[in-house]
C-alpha cells in the first residue's frame, strides 16, 4: 500500500492506496464520493472526469498514487453553501441532463476548460467536450448549457 | 487490478537508478493513460511502475542550438496550445489537435507516446516527417537516435530496459500537413495517417520532402519510395499518381477488425496524397 | 394540424418547458445509481463466463476458488433447482449457448478477492459446433441451440412466428405491371447505456429479499429475484435506483444480475453488490435484433402499390422472450402506405450469438431501413419520382392499413412532408445530387414512417398510479413506470399538476418501488406518456373531485358544483374573496377523515387482431414522422459527414418541448450510429468490440446540425392527446441517411450498420 496526501474538494486527505488503484476508485470507494462515475474504465467515455491541479483528467486511467501532492475537484466540490454552481444550474435549465450518468463528467470537463478559455465559440465548446461521450442527449443541449453559462458569466463580468 | 508495484522517482537520476537496478522489471510511466489500459489485460503483472510524472526537468518546449526541443513529459495539451510549435513544427502541432481527445491530452505525454511505439501513434508520423531525434538517457550516459531508427516493430523500440527518453528534437519547420482518418471525429484510434513536409525549389519542383505514415505497417514509417517518386519533379497529376503507386511499396498493412487490408492498401495512397497537397498550400 | 406552439389549449402546466425534476440531483452527483450504494457487511459478486459460443460443461471444480482468501460463497449451475431462470434465460448453466452464458458466480469480501476467486475456478468444456447466422441455423441438420425444447421447430422459435394476410398477393403479382424483389440485412447494435447493469441485494432476517437496481421493468426484476430465491412476490421487493439509460436494454442481463445477487445474498445472509464491467455488459446484454428482410413488391405503372409480400427473419440469438416484437414488426412491415394485398411472415431463429432483445424501435429501425429504400427502388423501376410515388400511396385518415386496421385518427403526413420539403429544399437538391461525379458527393434522403403508440396488440397495456395528498399539501405519486432518462418524472409531474390543478412544486413522483404500486408492465414501447400517464391523469382528476367535495361540504358549506380549484385556491364560483388555499383544504380533508389517496388503473383501448386470420388492428393510434438527412460522402475514403438532419414528428400534443427536443437530438445520434458507426465486430460468435473505445458511438464532433420540427395533431387517444416520442425520435434516422447515401452514390445499401471502411468497399471492391 502507498500513502498519499492530497486535497479533495479543498479538504486535505491522507489515503492508503494500492499501487494499481485508479483515482476513481479512491474517490468512489475509499472516500464515498460517488458523484464521479465509472462506465468504460478505459479512459474513453469521460464519465469519470475530475479536475486535477486545474486540468480535466479521466480518473479511471489516473493512478491514485500519482495524485500525491495534488488537488482534486469532483462534482461534489462545486456547490457553495448548498447552492448549485451556476454551470450546474445552466445544465438543469437547458435540459442538458437526461439519464444523468455522463453529466458530472461533462460539467467537470467544461469547468476546467472554461477556466482557461472563458470566452469560447459554440464550435470551440463542441470540440472541448469531444472527450466525453453521451448516449442520451446528442450533445446539443449540453452545448446550449455551457454556452448559456459563458454568456451569463461574461455578462456579469 | 493486475498486481503491479509502484514507485515514484524523485528526479531524473533517481529514475535512472531505479531502472538500472530493476533490470527489465520496471516500466516508466508518465501520464499513464496508455499504460493502465495495458495493465488491465495483465500485461504489467508483477512489474514495477516507476512514475516519472514529477520530473519537471523533462517538461518544456524550447529552442536550443538550432533545434526545437520538446521535453519527454510535455503533454499533448501543451503541444496543442504551443504558439512556438504552431510556428516551428506545424505538422506536429496539427497532429496534437486531433490526438485522442482534449481530456486525455492533459495527461498524455510525447515521451510516453513515442515509447509506446504503437503503429497508430499520432505523434510519430509528424516527428518522422520532421526527421526528429530522440534523446535517451541512462546511468551509462546519453545517446541520440534518429526516431526512424528508434522504432523496430509493433510496440518494440531501441530503448533498453535501463533507459529513459528525455526529449525529442528536430530542426524547425513552418510548413507541412497532417491528415488523420479514424472511425469517428474524436477519440479515434487512427485508421490511416500521413504527415508530409514538402519544399519546392524556385522552379516549383520538389527540392526535398518527407512523408511519414501511421497505422499502415507494424511501426510508423517513412514512406521513402513515395518520397523518391516526387523528389526533383513538379507535382502534377502524373507524379502524384506515381507517388501513390509508390506508397504501396512502403506500406504493409494487416487485415484487422477495424479495417481490411484492402481498405488500407487503397486509401493509404489517398491520405498520403492529401498530406502532400496540404503541405504545399 | 399545427406546429408546436401555434394552438393555445389553455393548459396551465402542459405544452411548456419545466426544468426536469431529477436534473438537480443528477447535475450535482447526488443521484444514486445502484453502483453507488453501499451497505455494511456488503459482499461483491461477479460471474465466470464461457469462452465458447456453444459448449457443454463436462466438469467444474471450485475448490481452489473457495480457498481464495476473501471468497465467501461460490455457486455453480449445480446449485440451481432448475436449469432456466424466469423468462427462460440462465443464471448459470452447463449448456453454453453463447459466450455470455455464466457457469459460476462468486460473492467475496472485496473486488480483488472476487477477481482472484473467479480466476481460480477450473472448468472443462466440450466445444460444440455453433450456428452463427440465420442461414446456418436454418440449414437442414443444423445443430440445435435449444435441443429438446417443445417451443422450437429446429432453431425456429415458434412463439416469434407471426403473420399478416390481406387480399391475394399471388393474384396481385400475376396481374400487376412490375414486380420488384430485394433482400436487406441489419446487424446487432449495442444500447451502450452509460450505467452498466448493477444490483445490490439485501436480505433481511425475516426472509424477505430487497434488491436495489436500475432496470426497465422493476416488476420483471422482482420476478427474477423471487425466482432466484424461491420466494413469493409478496416477500420480494425491488427498489428502483436512478437509471443511467436503458433504451429497452436494462431487462434481461439486469434481471440475471438481480437474480444472481439475490441468490448469493440469500445464501450468505449478507448484502451482495453485483456491478457489471463494460465488457461484461456488452458481451452479455441483449442487442438490437439482426434481421434478414426479404421483400417482394407488386406495383402498377400508374404508381399504385398492389402487393407486398415479405419474410422478416429475426435473429433471436441464444435466448429470447420477445415474442411481442414479432407483432410490432409485422404491423409495420409494409410501411405507412396503402397496400391492398399483403402477405407478411415474421419468424425468429435461435443462434449461438448474443441474445437479442428490445432496443429503441423494436423492429422498426430495421424494417424502415428496408422499406423506405425499397420503395425508392420500386419508384425507379416504374420511372416515377420516389417522393411522388410515396405521397401517392400514403395512408390517409379513413384508409385501411396494410394489416387491416381502419385509420380512424388524423394523419398529418402530407402537410409534414410539404413543410419539410420546403425547409430543406428537398426536391431541388435530390435532383441535383443524382448526377455528381466528383470526389465529395452530396446526398439528401428522406424517410417516412409511422409507429403504433403504446403496446397495442403486443400485450395488455395497463398502468397504475397511486397518489396521496398529505395534510401539508404535498402530493406523492407512485407509478410503476420508470424514469430511465427520458423525462418521465417530469412529464408525470406536469400531467398530475394539470389534472389535480396544483403547483408542480408540491408534487413528488417517486422512483418505482414494487412494495408501493401495482405492476404496470415494462417501461418501453414509448408508452409512458401516451398510455402510462393516463392513470396519472385519472388519479389527479379523481383526487381533485374528492378535495373539491371536502372544500364544498365541509368548508364552504355549498354544493359541489359551486366550487372550483384554480391557481392554488378552492373558490366559490361567483363569490369573490370566497377562497381557501390548497393546503388548508388538504389539512381539513385529512383530519376530517377524507380519503387521503387513491389508485387509478388505466387500461389502454382494446386492440383486436385476429391472430388466426392474420388481420385486424395493431395499435390504438399511430404517430407519424418524416426525416430528411443531408450528407457529404468522400468517395476516396468512404467517410460520411452528416451535415444536417431535419426530423419532423407528429407529437400529438407536446407535453414538454425541451424534453421532447432532447429525445430527438439523442435519437439522431443513435440512428446515425446505426447507419454509419456502430459495429460490434462479431467474429465466430464473439464480440470483439467490447468496450466504448472499439464500439464506436457518436462523439460531439460527429453530430450534424439538427433542426427538429414538432407537429401537433388532433388525436384523442393519448394522455392529453400526446403520442409516443422516445422511439420515433430514432427509428427513421438511419433510413434517411441510407437514402441520402443512395442519392449521393447511386448504390443500393443492403446492410447496416456501415462505416467508412464498408462504404469504401461498397464503392470500390
Amino acid at each position: 500500500m502507498i500513502t498519499i496526501h492530497l486535497t479533495i474538494n479543498g479538504e486535505p486527505v491522507t489515503a492508503e492506496v494500492r499501487p494499481d488503484e485508479m483515482l476513481v476508485s479512491l474517490i468512489r470507494r475509499r472516500l464515498g464520493l460517488t458523484g464521479t462515475k465509472e462506465s468504460c474504465c478505459v479512459g474513453e467515455c469521460g464519465a469519470c472526469t475530475v479536475i486535477l491541479n486545474g486540468k480535466a483528467v479521466k480518473s479511471c486511467v489516473m493512478l491514485a498514487a500519482q495524485c500525491d501532492g495534488k488537488e482534486v475537484v469532483t462534482i461534489e466540490g462545486l456547490q457553495l453553501n448548498g447552492e448549485l454552481h451556476p454551470l450546474q444550474r445552466c445544465f438543469v435549465e437547458a435540459n442538458a441532463v437526461q439519464c444523468g450518468f455522463c453529466t458530472p463528467g461533462f460539467i467537470m470537463t467544461a469547468l476546467a476548460y472554461l477556466s482557461e478559455h472563458p470566452n469560447p465559440t459554440r464550435d470551440e465548446i463542441r470540440s472541448a467536450i469531444s472527450g466525453n461521450l453521451c448516449r442520451c442527449t446528442g450533445y446539443e443541449q449540453i452545448i446550449d448549457a455551457i454556452e448559456s453559462y459563458v454568456d451569463q458569466t461574461n455578462a456579469s463580468a | 487490478m493486475n498486481g503491479f508495484d509502484y514507485i515514484s522517482a524523485k528526479d531524473l537520476l533517481d529514475a535512472l537508478t531505479i531502472l538500472d537496478r530493476e533490470a527489465g522489471n520496471a516500466c516508466p510511466v508518465a501520464g499513464a493513460t496508455n499504460v493502465v489500459v495495458k495493465a488491465q489485460s495483465g500485461r504489467l503483472k508483477d512489474k514495477l511502475l516507476v512514475s516519472i510524472d514529477g520530473l519537471n526537468e523533462l517538461r518544456g518546449i524550447r529552442e536550443e542550438g538550432g533545434f526545437v526541443c520538446i521535453g519527454a513529459l510535455t503533454t499533448l495539451a501543451e503541444i496543442a496550445k504551443s504558439e512556438l510549435l504552431k510556428e516551428k513544427a506545424y505538422v506536429l502541432w496539427q497532429a496534437a489537435q486531433v490526438f485522442a481527445d482534449p481530456v486525455i491530452r492533459n495527461r498524455a505525454t510525447i515521451g510516453g507516446n513515442i515509447a509506446d511505439a504503437s503503429p497508430t501513434s499520432d505523434t510519430a508520423p509528424p516527428l518522422l516527417a520532421l526527421n526528429a531525434e530522440v534523446v535517451i538517457q541512462s546511468l551509462r550516459g546519453e545517446r541520440t537516435l534518429l526516431l526512424d531508427d528508434f522504432f523496430f516493430n509493433v510496440c518494440k523500440t531501441a530503448l533498453e530496459d535501463d533507459e529513459l527518453i528525455t526529449s525529442v528534437r528536430f530542426r524547425p519547420c513552418e510548413t507541412g500537413a497532417f491528415v488523420k482518418l479514424g472511425l469517428r471525429n474524436a477519440m479515434a484510434k487512427t485508421l490511416i495517417s500521413a504527415a508530409a513536409i514538402v519544399h519546392l525549389d524556385d522552379e516549383g519542383k520538389v527540392a526535398n520532402c518527407t512523408i511519414a505514415m501511421g497505422s499502415v505497417a507494424p511501426r510508423p514509417i517513412r514512406a521513402r519510395h513515395a518520397e523518391q517518386a516526387i523528389i526533383g519533379k513538379a507535382l502534377t497529376e502524373e507524379t502524384l499518381t506515381q507517388m501513390k503507386e509508390a506508397v504501396l511499396i512502403d506500406i504493409d498493412p494487416i487485415e484487422s477488425i477495424r479495417a481490411s487490408k484492402f481498405y488500407r492498401m487503397n486509401v493509404a495512397c489517398t491520405i498520403a496524397e492529401r498530406a502532400v497537397r496540404g503541405a504545399i498550400v | 394540424m399545427s406546429q408546436y406552439g401555434e394552438i393555445e389549449r389553455n393548459f396551465k402546466y402542459l405544452n411548456r418547458n419545466m426544468p426536469r425534476v431529477d436534473a438537480q440531483d443528477k447535475a450535482t452527483g447526488r443521484a444514486c445509481y445502484a453502483a453507488d450504494l453501499s451497505f455494511s457487511d456488503m459482499l461483491f459478486a461477479g460471474a465466470l463466463y464461457s469462452p465458447y459460443a456453444s459448449a457443454k460443461v463436462l466438469h467444474i471444480d471450485t475448490t481452489k476458488a473457495q480457498a481464495v482468501p476473501g471468497v465467501v460463497a461460490v455457486m455453480t449451475y449445480q446449485d440451481l433447482s432448475k436449469p432456466f431462470s424466469w423468462g427462460y434465460y440462465c443464471y448459470m448453466t452447463d449448456r453454453i449457448r453463447y459466450e455470455g452464458d455464466a457457469v459460476a458466480i462468486i460473492a467475496a469480501e472485496d473486488e480483488q478477492a472476487l477477481k482472484a476467486g473467479l480466476a481460480a475456478i477450473e472448468v472443462e468444456y466440450e466445444q460444440l459446433t455453433p450456428v452463427l447466422t440465420i442461414e446456418e441455423a436454418l440449414a437442414p441438420g443444423a445443430p440445435l441451440v435449444h435441443e429438446g425444447n417443445p417451443d422450437c421447430e429446429g432453431n425456429i422459435w415458434k412463439h416469434a412466428t407471426a403473420f399478416v394476410r390481406k387480399g391475394d398477393v399471388d393474384e396481385a403479382f400475376a396481374k400487376c405491371d412490375r414486380v420488384i424483389e430485394r433482400t436487406y440485412t441489419t446487424g446487432n447494435v449495442e444500447h451502450a447505456y452509460f450505467e452498466t447493469e448493477a444490483a445490490v441485494a439485501v436480505p433481511d432476517k425475516n426472509g424477505r429479499m430487497t434488491v436495489y437496481t436500475g432496470c426497465a421493468n422493476p416488476f420483471f426484476g422482482r420476478r427474477w429475484a423471487a425466482d432466484a430465491c424461491g420466494l413469493p412476490r409478496s416477500k420480494t421487493r425491488l427498489v428502483q435506483t436512478t437509471v443511467g439509460g436503458s433504451f429497452g436494454g436494462k431487462e434481461e442481463l439486469a434481471g440475471l444480475v438481480t437474480g444472481r445477487a439475490a441468490m448469493l445474498a440469500q445464501k450468505t445472509g449478507r448484502p451482495v453488490k453485483y456491478v457489471t464491467s463494460r465488457e461484461e455488459s456488452i458481451r452479455c446484454s441483449t442487442k438490437r435484433h439482426p434481421f434478414r428482410l426479404e421483400y417482394k413488391v407488386g406495383v402498377n405503372l400508374d404508381g399504385t402499390l398492389q402487393a407486398v409480400e415479405c419474410k422478416l427473419i429475426e435473429t433471436c440469438g441464444a435466448y429470447h422472450m420477445h415474442e411481442w416484437m414479432s407483432f410490432r414488426t409485422k404491423i409495420h412491415a409494409a410501411g405507412v402506405y396503402n397496400v391492398p394485398n399483403v402477405k407478411i411472415d415474421v419468424l425468429g431463429v435461435f443462434t449461438n450469438t448474443v441474445t437479442s432483445g428490445a432496443m429503441r424501435g423494436y423492429g422498426s429501425p430495421q424494417s424502415i431501413f428496408a422499406t423506405e429504400q425499397l420503395y425508392e427502388e420500386v419508384a425507379k423501376e416504374i420511372g416515377m419520382d420516389a417522393l411522388t410515388f410515396k405521397k401517392h400511396n400514403l395512408l390517409k385518415q379513413g384508409d385501411t392499413h396494410p394489416c387491416g386496421q381502419v385509420m380512424k385518427n388524423e394523419i398529418i403526413l402530407p402537410e409534414m412532408i410539404d413543410q419539410i420539403c420546403e425547409k430543406t429544399d428537398y426536391t431541388k437538391k435530390h435532383n441535383e445530387y443524382e448526377h455528381q461525379t466528383g470526389t465529395i458527393r452530396k446526398g439528401i434522403g428522406m424517410s417516412i414512417c409511422h409507429r403504433g403508440c403504446g403496446l397495442g396488440g403486443e400485450s395488455p397495456d395497463n398502468s397504475a398510479c397511486l397518489i396521496t395528498v398529505h395534510d401539508d399539501g404535498s402530493v406523492m405519486c407512485n407509478v410503476g413506470l420508470v424514469e430511465v432518462g427520458q423525462g418521465l418524472q417530469t412529464a408525470y409531474t406536469q400531467i398530475l399538476a394539470e389534472a389535480l390543478c396544483v403547483d408542480p412544486a408540491r408534487i413528488t413522483v417517486n422512483r418505482v418501488d414494487t412494495d408501493t404500486v401495482v405492476d404496470s408492465g415494462i417501461t418501453a414501447a414509448s408508452r409512458c406518456t401516451v398510455m402510462g400517464a393516463q392513470s396519472v391523469q385519472m388519479a389527479g382528476e379523481q383526487m381533485k373531485a374528492l378535495l373539491i367535495e371536502t372544500a364544498a361540504k365541509k368548508m364552504f358549506h355549498a354544493p359541489v358544483e359551486m366550487v372550483e380549484l384554480k391557481d392554488g385556491f378552492f373558490q366559490l364560483i361567483g363569490v369573490p374573496n370566497a377562497m381557501i388555499p390548497w393546503q388548508a383544504v388538504c389539512e381539513c380533508h385529512h383530519w376530517t377523515g377524507g380519503q387521503g389517496g387513491l389508485l387509478a388503473w388505466y387500461s389502454a383501448p382494446d386492440v383486436h387482431f385476429d391472430a388466426e386470420k392474420g388481420c385486424g388492428d395493431g395499435f390504438p393510434t399511430y404517430t407519424y414522422s418524416v426525416v430528411v438527412s443531408e450528407i457529404e460522402v468522400d468517395t476516396e475514403t468512404g467517410d460520411v459527414k452528416v451535415c444536417k438532419v431535419t426530423p419532423a414528428h407528429d407529437c400529438g400534443y407536446v407535453i414538454n418541448p425541451q424534453t421532447v427536443t432532447g429525445q430527438i437530438y439523442g435519437g439522431v445520434a443513435m440512428g446515425m450510429g446505426f447507419a454509419l458507426l456502430e459495429d460490434l465486430g462479431m467474429r465466430n460468435g464473439h464480440i470483439m468490440n467490447s468496450n466504448l473505445d472499439k464500439y464506436v458511438i457518436a462523439s460531439s464532433l460527429d453530430m450534424p446540425k439538427i433542426e427538429p420540427l414538432l407537429f401537433e395533431s388532433n388525436d384523442p387517444t393519448g394522455t392529453y392527446g400526446a403520442k409516443s416520442m422516445g422511439e420515433p425520435a430514432t427509428e427513421a434516422i438511419a433510413s434517411s441517411i441510407v437514402n441520402a447515401l443512395r442519392n449521393a452514390l447511386g448504390v443500393e445499401i443492403k446492410h447496416i450498420p456501415l462505416n467508412k471502411v464498408k462504404i469504401f468497399e461498397l464503392l470500390h471492391k
